[in-house]
C-alpha cells in the first residue's frame, strides 16, 4: 500500500490481484448482482487509487478497503432507487426488477432465496451480516468498517439474522 | 431456533465465492491510466487558467481604474472651468460696483453755462459714533430711565384766543 501510494502501478496492481475477489464477491453478496458487483469493484479500486494519498496505515487495509466498497455501493443503490422513482414518475408504473444471471447461475433454489432475501434486507442489517457471514470478519473489523460500537454491530446482525430465518423458514425446514 | 441457525449458517457457506474476471486488473488499470491522464490533463489546464486568470483581472481591473480616473479628470475639469467662469463673473460685478461707488461720490446739483454747482462726497468720512445714553436706575415696573430724560407729563390744555383746545 505505501509503494502503491507513492503511484507505484505495479504494486498497486499487485494489490488489486490480491483483494480483488474479496471485492467481487463482497458486492455481490451485498447488491445481488454479478455485473453490478464488478463494476462497482472497478470503481472501489479507481476511489482506492485516488484516496491512496489520504490512507493512513492506522487502521487494517482491509477495512479500510471495504469500507470504500460498502460506500460506493451505498452510493449505487441510491443512484438506483432515484432513477427507479424517477422513472416510476414518468411512465407511471414502475419498471420491473430484472433478475440478473446471478439468480440463473445459482444451483440451489435455497441459494437463491437467500440471495433474495439478503438483497431485501435494509442497508443497516445488511452490510455487517455479509461482513460476518460472508467475509468471516471479526466483529471488531466490522465496528471499524462501519464505524459504531461492537456492540451496535451484534445487535444488527442479530436482526438481521432473525429477519432472514423469518423468510426462509419454509425453505430452511426443507434444507437438509 | 438452533436447528434454524444452523441451517442457515450451512446456507450461507454454500453460498459459491464469486470471482473477479480475468481481465479486472487490466481493465482497472486502464480506467486508473486514464483517470491520471485526465488530472494530468486537468492540472495543466489548471496551470495555464491560472496564470491567464491572473492576467485577465489585472488587465480588467486596471482598464477600469483608467476609465474611471480619465472620467473623474474630466468633472474636475469641468468644475475647474465652470468655477472659473463664476469668478470672472464675479470679478466683472466687482469691478462695475467699485465703479458705481466712485461715481455715486459727486452728485451734480445744478449750474449754469458759465459754472457746475456740484456736491463732492468723497471727502466726507462715515459718522459712525453714537452717544451712550446713561442708565440712572432700574425701577421694578418698566425700562430703566435716563437721568436726563424729563420725567413724564400730561400736555397741558394749550389755551388759544380765549378757548381752550
Amino acid at each position: 500500500m505505501t509503494q502503491a501510494r507513492f503511484g507505484d502501478e505495479g504494486a498497486f496492481a499487485e494489490l488489486v490481484n490480491r483483494h480483488k475477489d474479496m471485492v467481487v464477491n463482497y458486492l455481490t453478496r451485498l447488491t445481488g448482482g454479478r455485473c453490478d458487483a464488478e463494476d462497482l469493484a472497478q470503481d472501489t479500486f479507481l476511489r482506492l487509487f485516488t484516496a491512496t494519498k489520504s490512507y493512513r496505515s492506522e487502521g487494517k487495509f482491509k477495512g479500510y478497503l471495504l469500507r470504500i466498497a460498502t460506500n460506493t455501493a451505498l452510493s449505487h443503490t441510491r443512484k438506483l432507487k432515484r432513477q427507479r422513482i424517477l422513472m416510476g414518475l414518468i411512465s407511471a408504473e414502475p419498471p420491473p426488477v430484472v433478475k440478473t444471471p446471478q439468480y440463473r447461475l445459482l444451483d440451489g433454489e435455497a441459494q437463491r432465496v437467500l440471495a433474495e432475501a439478503i438483497e431485501g434486507l435494509p442497508w443497516r442489517f445488511r452490510v455487517p451480516l455479509v461482513l460476518r457471514e460472508i467475509e468471516e470478519m471479526s466483529y471488531e473489523a466490522i465496528a471499524e468498517v462501519l464505524d459504531c460500537s461492537q456492540g451496535t454491530v451484534k445487535s444488527r446482525i442479530s436482526r438481521g439474522r432473525g429477519r432472514l430465518k423469518r423468510t426462509l423458514v419454509p425453505y430452511l425446514d426443507g434444507v437438509e | 431456533m438452533d436447528r434454524l441457525d444452523d441451517k442457515l449458517d450451512a446456507l450461507f457457506r454454500s453460498l459459491p465465492r464469486e470471482r473477479a474476471s480475468s481481465d479486472f486488473t487490466q481493465r482497472l488499470l486502464l480506467r486508473v491510466g486514464e483517470a491520471r491522464h485526465k488530472s494530468r490533463r486537468g492540472r495543466r489546464l489548471l496551470f495555464v487558467a491560472v496564470p491567464v486568470t491572473a492576467v485577465a483581472a489585472v488587465c480588467i481591473t486596471s482598464f477600469a481604474w483608467f476609465v474611471h480616473e480619465r472620467a473623474e479628470r474630466e468633472r474636475m475639469r469641468a468644475e475647474y472651468a465652470a468655477i472659473q467662469d463664476e469668478y470672472d463673473r464675479l470679478l466683472a460685478q466687482h469691478d462695475h460696483y467699485e465703479r458705481d461707488l466712485v461715481e455715486f461720490t459727486v452728485f451734480r446739483l445744478g449750474g449754469d453755462r458759465d459754472s457746475e454747482l456740484v456736491l463732492d462726497l468723497s471727502g466726507l468720512e462715515a459718522i459712525e459714533t453714537v452717544e451712550d445714553v446713561p442708565v440712572v436706575s432700574e425701577g421694578k415696573g418698566g425700562p430703566a430711565l435716563p437721568e436726563t430724560a424729563a420725567p413724564f407729563s400730561w400736555p397741558q390744555p394749550l389755551e388759544l384766543n380765549g378757548g381752550t383746545i
